[in-house]
């Protein structure tokens, strides 16, 4: 364990989001409200703080950063980030306890999008819009952001690379680590910016536009009112927001191929053709079940369900409806989409679509082969051929993943959380997503849960964002032995 | 730049490691799982799982973009038809393969219609090591430039050398002839030398020379050289033949070869050498043929513990050199540590010679000196070049030293007055991490 490396690369992660807290500023210094002040202070305290871990620990000699340590170093930097990216909640009094600060920042960076806030109308826009811009830097991932622009990294970037953007096959756009980091980040901004210029010519305000388009392409979910999206009741805006969920969902590897003209791949793409499929089905099956009961209209039906279930499904955790006031039928499958995710190699969080898909063969192909005892079966995904060691590291995370899920779960209903609450915000907070059920709906928030809770929650939302194996490997007694 | 690598073995791994950290884009294709595996976890490379030989793999690694294609699998039909789909469907322009066969190494029209530029050979390679080795019994290492023109040779200055104490500009003066050092390495630290820096006890030297002023330099730095007349190898594999055959015309060659149908093979090939039916392994035939008398011993049996330990026992019976060829990359260190000088390794050996041709702009070749902290470069000067026309001192930098301009025939060891011209070729010593500048400069 190279304590002083860990530290170096978190000095040069607080930078970075030094540098980030800019723009927050510049918006509040348009607007000219009261939280300029508190805002630069934050700036400058992360950046003093970057500064002198990165040259108080600096060494000349180049050490390359471990396999083992990168899980430590990137569990570390997301939650030194979140707490640096907490300075702005506190300072400007929009949070009075560390622990709702510390929360929303957390849920920001994590881009689950579960909020303490009551009224978040009432917040100064220069919060809003940082509030919005951690979802924004955390779903691309600040690591993946650093490796493209420092290229000293090397080797040790690439087990950091490994460990915050886990991949079921190695499948780097490009040969070169650095090159692949800015080829994900260029597909991020330019997909960012379509959907901003769309929402303004949709008829929002540039501020609400960008911060809307932050959290849509992050699928992170913080809005700027507190009907979400609800709020500015235009269907074209709803559209917009669909589409671009929907596009946050996918591989970033299959922009870059389509980008590149070859468009086979994406349809060939056995994950892509399952993600459409969920989404199709799952709206058709919640449109008839809430037209008559809750809709007259077929058209505000379909119109409805397709955005709570690709805002759901992809983990954004938008709202257009309040969908507790919905048949069972139609909450229940909400909540079971939740698992299922973005695609890997998507902003969105979740178990992940290709995750699902090959539990679901690899289910099959065992009772198949019960059925023929001496058939030779192989599990494939795209033509190619799975071995047993990548299936069961899937389902290994998905037993860890559900496994959290419970713990957790029991304490969170220990702080007196009932039922409904207790499983829902966790599940929500290991998905990523953010609004569940119960007494933390959509038309509500998580400022009521004790802060043992939101301390829990917390845990889930960094455990599911790094896909489980990072963040819980540290609590494997041997990653501490030399 | 896009270089795709064919086969994840020693040689492979070896040539990926080095350009990775080069930062080029390095593709790596190999059919075992395991090996691409392990590449892709240690090193900033892609990889393809894949035949080699197939053009679907080559495909995949997007081969249509690369610059180079390196063949070094073990196999010279999987290497060659690399070279082949390289060129027929990918239009690559450099192709380099590793092959070993005689028949197909040495047949020049096969290997031009392949347009395979260069082969490599690794038992030959090690044989021109190993002669090199020979020939300059007193150095740590020696390098070939222009096809011999310049050599570049490594000393390991004795303690009663002249030149230990004095700054390199006093030292120059004195002995009144041109001279540079272009590297000095001193406690595995490497520097490049200026005129002010003082040569101290145990450095290593790196100087540029003539072939025909060898001797003279090395009369210069007072080092005693005693030319190599007695040899033996034991071993009659490819390896040993390829040695004997360069250099029995020089010294009286004894190889040990323990297969009969071999021994026989070579007393049809080989004119002077002598061939002795016996097992190597017996330490009685190694003292009847007197190998405490030798001036060297060669140990290039296949058997990597076999070549450790009998050039241990020659080294204590006597023989003044041994030179043991070792296989297995963990050994060499191990080798080191038993206390043996010359540890050849086949497979850095390739490795090192294929990475010399993987050249960028107006490098001719990359050689990596001193554990590969350091490198040779050989580079052209173009006309748009920002040395064209300057004299040295002008534009020489901290990190680099201009060890030797060659121009037409004619090679110059230079001094700070001489001027480089438009197309001639220099030899840089420079650190590894000044590569690009030296890049730059030469672009």
């Amino acid at each position: 364990m190279n304590i002083r490396v860990i530290l170096n690369f978190n000095g040069i992660v607080l930078l970075f989001l030094s540098c980030f807290m800019i723009a927050p500023v510049i918006v509040s210094y348009f607007k000219n409200t009261e939280d300029l002040v508190p805002l630069v202070q934050s700036c400058a305290i992360t950046f003093g703080a970057g500064i002198s871990l990165f040259l108080f620990t600096r060494r000349n000699k180049k050490e390359d950063i471990r396999h083992r340590d990168a899980f430590l170093i990137v569990t570390l930097t997301w939650l030194v980030m979140s707490l640096f990216g907490a300075l702005p909640f506190l300072f400007t009094g929009t949070f009075h306890s560390f622990t709702n600060a510390y929360f929303e920042s957390m849920s920001g960076f994590t881009t689950t999008g579960a909020s303490v806030l009551k009224d978040i109308e009432k917040v100064l826009p220069g919060i809003l819009f940082w509030r919005s811009m951690t979802q924004w830097i955390g779903g691309m991932g600040i690591i993946v952001f650093a490796l493209a622009i420092l290229p000293f990294l090397g080797t040790g970037g690439m087990q950091l690379f490994k460990a915050e953007v886990p991949e079921i096959s190695i499948d780097k756009l490009r040969p070169r680590i650095i090159d692949t980091a800015k080829a994900l980040w260029i597909i991020y901004l330019s997909l960012t910016a379509t959907n901003a210029a769309l929402l303004y010519l949709a008829g929002m305000n540039v501020c609400d536009a960008l911060c809307h388009a932050f959290t849509t392409m992050a699928t992170g979910g913080f809005s700027t009112k507190n009907a979400s999206i609800g709020a500015y009741q235009s269907p074209s805006i709803e559209y917009i927001t669909s589409a671009f969920m929907l596009l946050a969902g996918i591989n970033y590897s299959l922009y870059f191929y389509f980008f590149k003209g070859q468009c086979s791949k994406l349809w060939n793409n056995g994950e892509f053709r399952f993600y459409a499929t969920v989404i199709f089905v799952a709206t058709a099956v919640v449109t008839v079940t809430i037209w008559r009961s809750s809709y007259d209209s077929i058209i505000d039906a379909f119109r409805l369900s397709l955005f709570q279930v690709i805002s759901i499904m992809t983990t954004t955790g938008y709202a257009t409806a309040d969908y507790e006031i919905w048949a069972p039928l139609a909450q229940v499958l909400l909540i079971i989409l939740m698992f299922f995710g973005g695609m890997i190699g998507s902003t969105g969080g979740g178990i992940k679509q290709v995750r699902i898909l090959l539990m679901i063969k690899q289910g099959y192909r065992e009772m198949y082969q019960l059925i023929h005892p001496r058939a030779i079966t192989t599990v494939k995904l795209d033509n190619k051929f799975l071995d047993k060691e990548i299936l069961g590291s899937i389902w290994g995370m998905v037993f860890l993943f559900l496994g959290v899920c419970a713990v957790a779960t029991i304490g969170v209903a220990a702080t007196g959380m009932d039922i409904v609450t207790a499983t829902t915000t966790v599940i929500s907070a290991m998905c990523n997503v953010g609004p569940a059920l119960g007494s933390a709906g959509p038309a509500e928030n998580y400022a009521h849960i004790p802060d043992a809770g939101k301390w829990i929650l917390v845990f889930c939302m960094l455990t599911g964002r790094l896909e489980v194996y990072t963040v819980l490997i540290l609590f494997v007694p041997h990653f501490w032995k030399k | 730049m896009r270089v795709i690598i064919v086969g994840a073995g020693e040689v492979g791994y070896q040539i990926a490691k080095f350009l990775s950290l080069e930062s080029l884009d390095v593709v790596v294709i190999d059919r075992d799982r395991n090996k691409i595996r392990r590449m892709a976890e240690e090193m900033d490379v892609a990889v393809v799982e894949g035949e080699g030989g197939a053009p679907s793999s080559l495909r995949e690694a997007e081969a249509e973009r690369a610059d180079i294609l390196l063949a070094v699998t073990d196999q010279d039909e999987t290497n060659m038809i690399a070279c082949l789909l390289a060129k027929a469907m990918f239009g690559i322009p450099r192709k380099i393969a590793r092959i070993r066969n005689p028949e197909y190494f040495h047949n020049e029209r096969l290997l031009i219609n392949l347009d395979i530029d260069p082969a490599i050979n690794p038992e030959l390679e090690i044989a021109h090591a190993v002669a090199r080795i020979i020939e300059a019994p007193f150095a740590t290492d020696i390098l070939d430039f222009e096809g011999g023109l310049v050599k570049v040779v490594g000393f390991k200055l004795p303690e009663t050398s002249p030149l230990i104490g004095k700054t390199l500009k006093r030292f120059g003066s004195s002995a009144g002839k041109k001279f540079l050092i272009g590297l000095i390495v001193r406690d595995g630290k490497t520097i490049i030398p200026a005129g002010d820096d003082v040569i101290k006890k145990g450095d290593i030297i790196y100087v540029p020379v003539k072939p025909d002023e060898l001797q003279d330099t090395i009369a210069l730095l007072g080092i005693a050289m005693k030319p190599v007349k007695k040899i033996m190898i034991l071993g009659g594999g490819k390896t040993g033949q390829y040695i004997a055959s360069q250099i029995e015309d020089k010294a009286d060659v004894k190889i040990i070869e323990k297969n009969e149908e071999r021994c026989k093979f070579l007393s049809k090939n080989l004119r002077r050498s002598l061939i002795l039916h016996a097992d190597g392994t017996e330490q009685k035939v190694l003292m009847e043929e007197n190998i405490g008398d030798m001036d060297a011993f060669v140990a290039v049996s296949n058997n990597d513990e076999l070549n450790i330990m009998v050039s241990l026992l020659a080294k204590k019976l006597g023989a003044k050199k041994t030179v043991a060829l070792v296989n297995k990359t963990d050994y060499i260190y191990l080798a080191h540590g038993l206390g043996l000088q010359s540890v050849l390794s086949p497979r850095l050996i390739t490795a090192g010679t294929i990475l010399r041709y993987v050249r960028r702009g107006d490098i001719l070749s990359l050689t990596a000196i001193a554990d590969a902290k350091a490198e040779i470069i050989e580079g052209r000067i173009l006309k748009t070049s920002p040395l064209a026309g300057k004299t040295l001192e002008k534009a020489q930098t901290r990190a680099s030293i201009i060890g030797a301009i060659i121009r037409g025939e004619k090679v110059i060891i230079p001094s700070g007055s001489d001027t480089i011209m438009d197309d001639d070729k220099l030899i840089i010593f420079t650190l590894r991490e000044s590569i690009k500048e030296v890049e730059k400069i030469l672009a």
